[in-house]
């Protein structure tokens, strides 16, 4: 039993090892027909970072609070894409600074990202990730960052003469009551891919 | 069997392969925020206080602003110095961030003072300062004075009142 199984096998194996010369006898008889093969090799996406997320100056309170970037209604291209001065909306239970000076200026993250042009892209926020802000000055509870938006939404077209487009990256920075003084900050990514 | 599980692995390389393709590139980005201290303010136990004062018609005391207060008196107000008794201004102390801003958004005029049924006016309320810089333990001082008013008809009597001050980061 155990010949006849090795026999069989390598029946199939000398089938497999006919198969092309069988092919290439059949196509000697025919006349040659030539298909065409292409492919479009673009160049891949590219995302840079040109300005940071910032908050500005906050003041806590009593009470737990927060204070949204808002982006919505951002037009971000590539004359606009110097820093954009926004201060924070306060949510309750923090005020904003009014008087911004001395500290970093407040605004939403730019990004801009290039590769073929007018091609579409994905964007992926760390919508569903924690993201924390902490501070070395003093012991002190992290800043919970979380509510991640675009001003295009998570889709945008490489556009213009050399495909790219700016995008704008706002959030929701949530303040502890009495929330320690000091100077926050931490990192969250955006990944852009072809759609 | 050993075809087979060569092919099984080839299935799984190139569904990885796909996968990668996928991804795009990934930027962190720098998320940052100043938190400073709220700004408070301290009387440092200190009250405006006009000590003992002669019930003369439409006559006043007045308290300077100045750090160590001076009081005045319209004709016939002044008991005398043995007789005055505890006279002070208010001593303030602004605390908050360093090298920030303050002020006294709205500063008040005019208080009233009461003994029982009678009322008295504490106007030209003085602030020796209304806004400023944070020293560099981000601390700011001022004092206030004002003016005790009499009026046609002064009562005797211990008038007491208090006067709001509310600071805040510029």
């Amino acid at each position: 039993m155990k010949n006849i199984r090795v026999l069989l096998l390598f029946v199939g194996v000398l089938m497999i090892g006919l198969g092309p010369s069988l092919t290439e006898r059949v196509r000697a008889q025919s006349n040659q027909a030539a298909a065409n093969a292409s492919a479009n090799v673009v160049k891949p996406i590219k995302l840079d970072k040109l300005w940071p997320l910032s908050f500005g100056i906050l003041v806590p309170t009593s009470a737990a609070g927060a204070v949204q970037m808002v982006v919505s209604d951002l037009a971000v291209d590539a004359v606009t894409q110097a820093y954009i001065n926004r201060t924070p909306t306060p949510l309750g239970g923090v005020t904003v600074l009014a008087n911004q000076e001395g500290g970093t200026a407040p605004g939403p993250a730019i990004f801009k990202a290039s590769g073929a042009k007018d091609y579409f892209f994905g964007i992926t926020l760390p919508n569903n990730i924690l993201v924390q802000l902490s501070t070395t000055d003093v012991v002190a509870d992290p800043l919970l960052l979380d509510n991640f938006i675009s001003n295009i939404g998570l889709s945008g077209q490489l556009t213009g003469g050399i495909g790219q487009m700016y995008f704008a990256v706002g959030a929701t920075l949530h303040l502890e009551a009495h929330q320690a003084a000091g100077s926050y900050t931490g990192d969250f990514p955006v990944t852009v891919f072809y759609n | 069997m050993k075809n087979s599980i060569k092919i099984l692995a080839a299935i799984a390389v190139i569904g990885f392969a796909g996968n990668a393709s996928a991804q795009g590139p990934t930027a962190n980005a720098n998320a940052n925020a100043t938190v400073v201290q709220p700004v408070s303010l301290s009387n440092n136990g200190t009250a405006l206080s006009f000590g003992n004062v002669v019930a003369v018609a439409n006559g006043s005391a007045t308290m300077s602003d100045a750090p160590v207060g001076v009081e005045t008196y319209t004709a016939g107000v002044d008991p005398g110095n043995l007789n005055r008794g505890t006279q002070s201004n208010v001593h303030f102390t602004v605390s908050g961030a360093a090298g920030f801003l303050w002020n006294i958004p709205a500063p008040p005029t005019t208080i009233p003072v009461i003994s029982g049924a009678n009322t008295l006016t504490v106007d030209n309320l003085t602030f020796s300062s209304i806004g400023g810089t944070l020293s560099g333990i981000g601390v700011a001082d001022f004092y206030l004075g004002g003016t005790l008013e009499l009026g046609a008809t002064p009562v005797n009597g211990t008038y007491a009142g208090s006067v709001p001050v509310t600071v805040a980061y510029n």
